[in-house]
């Protein structure tokens, strides 16, 4: 953990520098009549101060003190495929929503994530996507009247 | 006399059918995402809002808070189950209700649970109908400078009480107010951080945010370690605790219900800290403290009272003053705000059909949930046995109808899975989304009462210890701060209340 809140103390400093900066460029007004200016930037220089104060705590901290297991960032192999199939599928899913249409996206977003994360049957796998997509039809459009996109098929 | 007449008009708001079925769906929703693990209340409440709109703000609201006390409920089934928390509040049910099942007493451990949630429950909600309204009427008196403070104060002493480091918290905190200036500025309309995103002018949707760094980043955490899930096989007998541990149990019950409930009016005093402080209690108080963690029967009634009596304790300072006390809250504020509705000092004397509506409403929440808990625990068991791999495609499934609908616009699909991938990323280096959160909502609210300080006082930045309350809040900061810093600096492992419990 001592090692990442060094880099990230780095990050907000980085962070707080870029908010500071960016929103000078913005109205400041006095203390009279505070422009939308003054808030972001009080805020950058906070965010650079809580910045210094983590990264120097970490670099006082003695070596070896940390109670628990770090766990890695990016996990390993099969956690990695599963987070990389679920984010992608919900990405791909945001993409094609309104041009598929929100049942069909249902469907296909069910259909994919059965099988592939923790691959279900064939069969199991198309009946719940079905099922789904079928109850996300009717509670959606049929009794909460939701507009959400018809798409290709106009469902 | 005054309260059972506004009462009265309470319960004939609340007794339609339309509120009797929006609050009957929102403790039901609420068991049901409390018994299952992999979604939260703030993340469910989040998801629904969007679809409350054609409703009448009434109902909507019964709906919500019936969602947040009926996930306290719903939470303590897992942990006693299968020593998973279904929710925060439940965390430290696990200790000894778990135990009690493995000693084949999951019966009266649940029933304890959910009589405990009942009374807790009703209690609070008395409190929270006897302190609202003084405190709004006091209040009334308060002015920007005092509105600043107080805000700063449920800030910092989120960021204080929270899990883990203070600094993390504090940047958590900074940063959802930085995320609150993002788009056009109320009083100039000048467009912040926006860089020409039409999606963002109106400022970053609440709805997205919150979807994603509560119901996305779970849903990540989750399908990374998936493959643990235990699933609970034993019958349920005898739900009714006998004699002996309703002796055991009645102090703890009562002792939970008051510190719940007025913990629950502290700013962050959310249920975490709130069934800590309950179990620690008891313990302490115990004539045989060593039985505690090997199914003490008052280590499950203490905390399981507190959780649900801290709900209506955290009702208070948002339906008196307008400022959510924590995370489920500030969701609470965001739907208040999205139908046209202001918390604050004036709230009770506009909307007195919805104050009192929502107070009826929850008088019979609780009993609704005391039939959903008791009578029909099996059918929670056996929604317990869905596994994972089915249902976190369906969450996901309703994070993007969710926010979709909110403004019809797909772009924000990508704002809640940007957040839901920060989420992941920063839970993993122990950055809490709560305060950000609270941030988020408060920021607006804080810069205004600045700006229009410093109007009044000409520029003056003394007239925040110059008003007598602004300054007295103001030292309670410095305190806390100080406070914190010294106890951290004791214990190196962050100081948090929970370190005693890993």
């Amino acid at each position: 953990m001592k090692k990442r809140d060094k880099f990230m103390g780095v990050v907000w400093i980085l962070l707080g520098t870029i908010i500071s900066i960016w929103s000078s460029t913005f109205p400041f007004g006095g203390l009279e009549s505070p422009g939308p200016g003054y808030l972001p930037f009080v805020l950058g220089v906070v965010l650079v101060i809580l910045g210094i104060i983590l990264l120097s705590t970490a670099m006082l901290q003695a070596e070896g003190v940390s109670r628990k297991p770090v766990k890695p960032l990016i996990p390993d192999g099969p956690g990695l495929t599963r987070i990389v199939l679920t984010l992608g599928s919900m990405a791909l899913s945001a993409a094609v929503f309104e041009s598929l249409g929100f049942v069909l996206t249902a469907f296909f977003l069910i259909l994919f994530l059965t099988r592939t994360v923790r691959p279900q049957k064939w069969r199991v796998a198309i009946f719940y996507a079905f099922v789904t997509a079928l109850s996300s039809f009717i509670v959606f459009r049929l009794l909460l009247k939701t507009s959400l996109p018809e798409g290709i098929m106009g469902l | 006399m005054d309260a059972l007449n506004y009462l009265g008009m309470g319960f004939s708001t609340a007794l339609t059918l339309d509120n009797l079925v929006f609050c009957f769906l929102g403790v039901l929703i609420g068991t049901l995402i409390g018994v299952l693990p992999g979604i939260g209340p703030v993340a469910t409440m989040a998801i629904l809002t969007p679809f409350t709109f054609a409703m009448e703000p009434t109902g909507a609201i019964i709906m919500l808070c019936g969602i947040y006390y009926g996930a306290q409920y719903g939470g303590s089934t897992t942990s006693i189950l299968v020593n998973i928390p279904g929710e925060v509040g439940s965390i430290v049910t696990c200790l000894d209700g778990y135990q009690m099942a493995r000693q084949g007493r999951a019966g009266p451990a649940l029933g304890i649970s959910a009589i405990g949630s009942f009374i807790g429950g009703t209690l609070s909600v008395v409190g929270l109908m006897l302190l609202t309204p003084p405190l709004a009427r006091l209040a009334i008196n308060f002015g920007p400078p005092e509105l600043f403070s107080l805000i700063l104060f449920g800030l910092i002493m989120v960021s204080s009480l929270g899990t883990g480091s203070m600094v993390k918290c504090l940047i958590m905190a900074t940063l959802g107010m930085v995320a609150s200036t993002i788009g056009m500025e109320d009083v100039s309309g000048y467009a912040r951080f926006t860089m020409g995103s039409l999606t963002i002018a109106d400022g970053l949707t609440l709805v997205a945010v919150v979807v994603g760094m509560f119901g996305i980043t779970e849903v990540l955490s989750n399908v990374e370690a998936m493959g643990k899930q235990e699933i609970y096989k034993a019958d349920i007998r005898n739900i009714f605790p006998s004699l002996q541990d309703w002796i055991a149990a009645r102090w703890a019950i009562v002792r939970g219900s008051l510190l719940g409930f007025f913990l629950g009016t502290f700013p962050g005093g959310g249920t975490v800290i709130t069934t800590f402080l309950s179990y620690w209690l008891e313990k302490r108080l115990s004539k045989h403290p060593e039985k505690f963690g090997s199914g003490a029967i008052e280590g499950v009634a203490g905390p399981e009272t507190a959780n649900n009596a801290s709900v209506s304790g955290a009702m208070v300072p948002l339906l008196a003053l307008g400022l959510p006390s924590h995370v489920v809250m500030a969701m609470l504020l965001g739907a208040f705000i999205i139908h046209g509705i202001e918390p604050g000092p004036f709230f009770i004397s506009r909307h007195p059909d919805l104050f009192w509506g929502v107070i009826a409403s929850m008088y019979i929440g609780n009993v609704m949930l005391l039939v959903l808990n008791l009578p029909l625990i099996g059918m929670w068991v056996r929604i317990l046995k869905i596994p994972y791999p089915l249902l976190f495609p369906l969450i996901i499934l309703l994070c993007l109808i969710g926010v979709y609908s909110l403004n019809n616009n797909s772009w924000e699909l990508g704002i809640m899975i940007i957040f839901g991938i920060i989420g992941y990323f920063l839970r993993k280096m122990e950055y809490p989304p709560a305060p950000f959160l609270l941030a988020m909502v408060l920021g607006p609210m804080m810069e205004t009462s600045f700006r229009q300080s410093m109007l009044i006082a000409r520029g003056d930045p003394a007239i925040f210890i110059r008003r007598p309350f602004s300054a007295v809040i103001l030292t309670f900061v410095v305190i806390v701060l100080l406070v914190s810093a010294f106890l951290r600096a004791k214990k190196p492992n962050g100081g948090a209340i929970e370190s005693d419990f890993d």
